[in-house]
């Protein structure tokens, strides 16, 4: 076992150095589409009435004046050696602090999101599976469906309405204790919930009619250890990829949703930062959701091949014996 | 066939399957009996019914669309229909085992394939621990002739003729008493074919157990089985010894098979197929299930339920007109 | 069947949901006692107000993150913020108030120079004596970190300590008799001391230190900061401090909400006690509301239509101007709007509330005071209109519902004179297009915003010395004569005033519509009067009048 941890370790290093590559490409990327938008940065925040000569001075503090390989180079060079984002055009804030502080809120909303899309829409899934075409299956669909439909900011909005205005249980807006977030989550999972639901579903029907698990019935394993055994870890796998591109949409919705609870997270810092066109903030805000989705993404694979031990069994390098 | 010696009994058998309205009539009242310690080879087209009649004597039929109508099947004196679920997950695996046709998909791709055998030995001797379960589930990889260190390896790291071999290791491990195997060699190349084939035999001769086997493959049922049935449409044609049905085939549809082999000793420009095609098992024909196949057919044969008929000893035939024709 | 039947109902379900969300009909406030109200929001302060050892009033504003409250920049959100932190040289008592000192004591000219005395017990809120050199600094850093917001080398050449507590400014020859320039000089820099700047480890972003009347404690990212009174002001001559620096309450608490449906929420969930410019579908329910005031007020952004002068364009014909002037309906426009709750129309090129302001306009007989089809038309027969489509662009930023109801009845007018027009929007674009020099446009609806006079509105349309694109109208010399003469100090008397917008107004130039009517609510019981607002019209929270 222990070299099955080794090379485990080894599967880790070599993604840790892949998202490396990964973030400096990004980096680059951001950076030189941001370079080649047609937006006059001094312009905008000097505003109309500014003269030339205000104009080139801000310019100049920005060093908007260097080359395009120059301002890359320099650009890469702080980032990635000293961590410096840079600091905000408008608001001359390091960016670097400001997400630092904002991080947390928006990766707690984020974490708690796939938990509860997990927890919640992989049992109902299952429960549709295992009863296909029976109430069940039908209940459980209706509920997805109702789940995918619903807008997530009027669900938000409605929320607020009924629990902060009406009940003055929850608070409306802001940030501090966990009632605070309890709102801005549900809000956030409950489209989550459907897709989950749906892929568990559809993954345990192909799952169901396999071979192998007839093969497990004609052994004498009793059907719940049938469901837990053989059917439940073979339908997960595509799920917990699903899991992978709920984070996607889970962190485009947290936009709306730390915007309408004003929750001051990355979401609402990357808004505002293009809002503005405040370009450190929008480079910066999107390297640090790069970083932190790579990042998921390897937790994320971890658990792949958990599930799936086919995926650790290639990293433990007994690959001798497929002919014959 | 010696009565006293019939170790399973298929009585009747009657199996539906309704989908969407349709009823879909796999298996129409099939007797079958077969000796202990010998192999009986059940020979049919597709669709034939071959595996649902397997699957029934296990209960493993998926229920919402299949329903056992009715019938028995007598496996060492007890009826399969009359156990309750908890008496057949005893049974499953130990008593009667199944192998089943595809070995590429038969077994569960995430579990290894000691873990897959060592399940099964471990559900019917629960005074093992897993390592003591692990370790027999070695035993067993070494007796279908694959190295025990395989034991903690995937089912993708195995070739087909391999991972078939673990199918039958898992099927053969607890040592059951009947051995159901449905189309065995199908999937394989004809070398590992007369391996596995082989390999079964051996096996089913040391632990003297009572074998099925399902083949729409002539040649294997030369190989390997005493005894013989053909199946068409859900209904057993005909049934004998091997020598009966080989030699001195009776029912039409039997003859029509034989006719259809390519022989090595002529030259054969074209094949001889039976003409028509299997009836849609939704729709049987009436009375007998063959004629609008068979040349032979008259009026009569459109009309009654044909009961079997002996043409001579332990050989049967489902025909009308078997006593009348020429041959 | 079944199926078909169910999703059906879950379609039709969800459509109706949809619009359950739009239009809601706020029922009027149940009748929430004012005490649970006032429970509700002095327990939120009570607990940073017992942090500080203070007790006594204290208020909850909604407002804009400001995400930095340093002294250096004057853009961005949340400015409203710094005015209560951190005071300038001179101020103007409310839009389009009189001048008045604040730090500085006297003033004049000199030549090109400007000469200001300021008080000698000026401190900050750290303890260090403000001097001369502060304000020096005060003025060359922000310069020398690229930040131009305070225009210094705009108008001077330098700025310089005379003595311990006088300051010139070398100003350019060209602009001292910039109008208004030594004032918007004046007004463009918050006053902080050296030494504080340099003890600050983040340039002053959440660590202000100023010299005016409230100093923040405590700043939460993203999420509210607090302003407490700072008790040594320095300036306790009370005659002499404007109502602008008032400190009238003990604590102000800015929480940062960024959505409008959530302000109101804040209001009615007692998290705030006011808010200005409320959102029009939320108004009807808080005057219904006995806990609630409703102010109204001005908004002096002025709404306006300007036709495009060039060459060659088919406004280049002052006839065609007119027939489109006389055919606008600026009291259509205001009741697609709500009404005159919502809207006030305005009688020249800017508002009856900026200085030099000729209440006399109101009662001329001209386009701004009837709309007139007949004459229209007549100045479309004399007109050289062939028939060429008029272009017309306005932007869809912020102010897009008013924009859109301008030329909603623009269009109106022009269907009613046979006149084709084809309305192009923008984004919302730094380079506006009034400010091209080209022949993309014939008509543009702008907003333009004032400082507190009247001749403000004109800068950057009518004005050589700063604009960069123009309206055609450079072509017009009488014009330009009667800009350059108008507006500089030396020009800017009432009769120059009244002569140039007449000018105008006779010659088409630009059409002032009307300026919009926000509404502030605040708490009836707490606090009585928010009319004090700077002459940008940034709300003033210590300038409220509280009641408790």
């Amino acid at each position: 076992m222990k070299a099955g941890t080794n090379r485990m370790g080894k599967y880790i290093l070599n993604r840790l150095l892949w998202m490396i590559f990964v973030l400096v490409g990004t980096a680059i990327v951001i950076f030189t589409i941001m370079y080649f938008i047609p937006k006059d940065i001094a312009k905008v925040l000097l505003g109309s009435s500014a003269t030339q000569a205000e104009l080139a001075s801000l310019r100049e503090r920005l060093g908007l004046n260097d080359p395009y390989i120059v301002q890359l180079l320099r650009y890469l060079k702080n980032v990635f050696t000293k961590f410096d984002l840079g600091k905000s055009y408008i608001y001359n804030v390091p960016v670097m602090q400001e997400l630092l502080s904002r991080i947390p809120r928006t990766f707690f909303i984020g974490c708690s999101v796939i938990l509860f899309d997990s927890l919640l829409g992989i049992p109902l899934g299952l429960m549709a599976g295992l009863n296909q075409n029976k109430w069940q299956d039908a209940l459980c669909m209706v509920l997805a469906l109702i789940f995918v439909s619903v807008p997530n900011f009027w669900l938000a909005l409605q929320l607020v309405d009924i629990f902060a205005v009406k009940l003055h249980w929850l608070p409306a807006f802001g940030i501090g204790g966990i009632k605070y977030y309890i709102m801005p989550v549900f809000a956030a999972f409950v489209s989550g919930v459907a897709t989950n639901a749906r892929q568990m579903r559809s993954s345990l029907l192909d799952v169901t009619r396999a071979d192998y698990i007839t093969s497990a019935r004609a052994k004498g394993v009793s059907e719940r250890n049938v469901v837990l055994k053989h059917m439940l870890p073979n339908a997960l796998i595509p799920v917990v990829t699903g899991l992978g591109v709920g984070l996607g949409k889970s962190i485009a919705g947290s936009v709306i949703i730390e915007t309408v609870f004003t929750i001051p997270g990355v979401g609402m810092y990357l808004l505002t930062g293009i809002n503005n066109a405040d370009y450190p903030v929008v480079q910066g805000s999107i390297i640090i959701l790069s970083f932190f989705s790579a990042l998921v993404m390897l937790l994320l694979d971890i658990v792949y091949a958990q599930v799936d031990p086919r995926i650790k069994a290639q990293y433990s390098g007994r690959m001798h014996g497929v002919t014959k | 066939m010696d009565d006293n010696n019939v170790f399973l009994s298929v009585n009747d058998l009657v199996v539906e399957y309704t989908s969407d309205k349709k009823i879909i009539y796999a298996v129409n009242g099939v007797s079958l009996k077969l000796e202990k310690g010998k192999t009986l080879g059940l020979v049919g087209e597709t669709g034939a019914g071959k595996t649902t009649i397997a699957k029934s004597i296990l209960r493993i039929l998926p229920d919402p669309p299949a329903k056992i109508k009715s019938g028995q099947c007598i496996v060492g004196g007890e009826d399969m229909m009359q156990k309750t679920e908890k008496e057949m997950l005893d049974i499953r695996g130990n008593k009667i085992s199944m192998i089943f046709q595809d070995p590429m998909t038969a077994l569960n791709p995430i579990m290894t394939v000691g873990e897959q055998i060592a399940e099964v030995i471990k559900l019917h001797d629960k005074s093992l621990n897993k390592k003591q379960a692990f370790a027999k589930a070695m035993d067993a990889l070494e007796m279908v002739g694959i190295k025990a260190e395989r034991g903690g390896e995937f089912p993708f790291q195995f070739s087909g003729g391999m991972k078939q071999r673990v199918v039958i290791a898992m099927a053969l491990a607890s040592n059951p008493e009947l051995l159901l195997a449905d189309e065995p060699t199908t999937a394989l190349d004809v070398t590992i074919q007369a391996q596995i084939l082989s390999m079964i035999k051996e096996l089913q001769q040391r632990q003297n157990t009572s074998m099925l086997l399902i083949t729409h493959d002539l040649g294997v049922v030369a190989e390997t089985c005493d005894d013989t049935a053909v199946i068409y449409a859900g209904e057993i044609v005909e049934s004998g010894s091997k020598e009966d049905i080989f030699d001195h085939p009776a029912h039409p549809y039997t003859i029509g098979l034989f006719a259809a082999l390519p022989k090595l000793n002529e030259e054969t420009d074209r094949l001889n197929p039976i003409k028509g095609m299997t009836p849609d098992p939704s729709e049987l024909p009436e009375g007998c299930k063959f004629h609008p196949r068979c040349e032979f057919a008259e009026k009569k044969c459109k009309c009654e339920q044909i009961p079997m008929v002996e043409v001579s000893p332990g050989h049967f035939c489902r025909c009308c007109r078997v006593n009348e024709l020429e041959r | 069947m079944k199926k078909k039947c169910l999703s059906l109902l879950l379609v039709g379900a969800m459509v109706l949901s949809l619009f359950a969300a739009c239009g809601k009909k706020e029922t009027p406030a149940a009748e929430t006692t004012t005490d649970e109200e006032t429970e509700t929001e002095t327990t939120e302060e009570s607990t940073p107000a017992e942090a500080t050892g203070v007790i006594g009033k204290a208020v909850s504003i909604a407002s804009a993150d400001p995400v930095s409250l340093t002294p250096l920049r004057a853009t961005g959100n949340g400015k409203d913020v710094l005015n209560s932190i951190y005071e300038y040289l001179i101020d103007k008592d409310g839009f389009g108030g009189e001048a008045y000192g604040v730090i500085a004591k006297e003033w004049h000219w000199d030549g090109d120079d400007f000469i200001v005395e300021i008080y000698d017990y000026v401190h900050d809120q750290a303890g260090n004596h403000i001097t001369a050199d502060d304000v020096v600094f005060s003025y060359v850093t922000p310069q020398e970190l690229g930040y131009a917001n305070n225009k210094l080398y705009t108008y001077c050449s330098g700025v310089e300590a005379l003595d311990e507590y006088t300051v010139v400014f070398h100003f350019l020859p060209e602009r001292t008799d910039y109008f208004n320039g030594w004032l918007d000089m004046m007004t463009a820099q918050g006053i902080f001391s050296q030494a504080a700047w340099e003890a600050s480890t983040d340039e002053m972003a959440q660590h202000p230190v100023g010299t005016g009347r409230y100093t923040c404690t405590e700043f939460v990212d993203g999420a509210y900061c607090v302003l407490q009174r700072y008790d040594d002001y320095w300036q306790t001559d009370e005659t002499k401090i404007g109502r602008q620096y008032q400190a009238n309450v003990d604590q102000i608490t800015l929480k940062f909400i960024t959505d409008p449906q959530q302000i109101v929420n804040a209001l009615k969930t007692g998290e705030i006690d006011y808010n200005y410019a409320i959102a029009k579908e939320a108004l009807p329910e808080f005057e219904a509301s006995p806990d609630w005031s409703v102010a109204q007020c001005y908004d002096y952004k002025l709404f306006c239509a300007m036709p495009n002068c060039l060459e060659g364009l088919p406004f280049n014909d002052i006839n065609l101007r007119a027939a489109f002037f006389y055919a606008l309906n600026v009291d259509d426009i205001i009741a697609a709007l709500g009404g005159e709750d919502f809207a006030k129309k305005v009688y020249t090129y800017g508002v009856s509330q900026a200085q030099s302001y000729n209440p006399a306009v109101e009662t001329e007989d001209n386009y701004y005071t009837k709309t007139d089809l007949d004459l229209a038309k007549e100045y479309l027969e004399k007109s050289n209109y062939n028939g060429e489509t008029i272009k017309i662009w306005y932007e869809t930023g912020s102010y897009k519902e008013q924009l859109e109801a301008v030329a909603l009845i623009a269009g109106v007018a022009f269907e009613s004179l046979g006149i084709k027009y084809e309305i192009l929007t923008k984004d919302s674009d730094i380079d506006s297009i009034w400010k091209q020099t080209n022949s993309d446009w014939d008509l543009v609806f702008f907003n333009m915003g004032g400082n507190g006079h009247v001749l403000d509105y004109t800068r950057g349309i009518f004005d050589t010395l700063e604009k960069e694109g123009c309206a055609g109208n450079e072509n017009d010399p009488k014009l330009d004569e009667l800009f350059q003469s108008t507006y500089c100090e030396s020009g800017k008397s009432q009769e120059n005033v009244d002569t140039f917008l007449q000018y105008i107004t006779d010659q088409y130039y630009i059409y002032g519509l009307f300026q919009r009517i926000t509404y502030d609510v605040y708490l009836a019981d707490m606090i009585s009067d928010t009319s004090v607002k700077t002459f940008r019209n940034w709300i003033i929270p210590g300038s409220f009048e509280y009641l408790r």
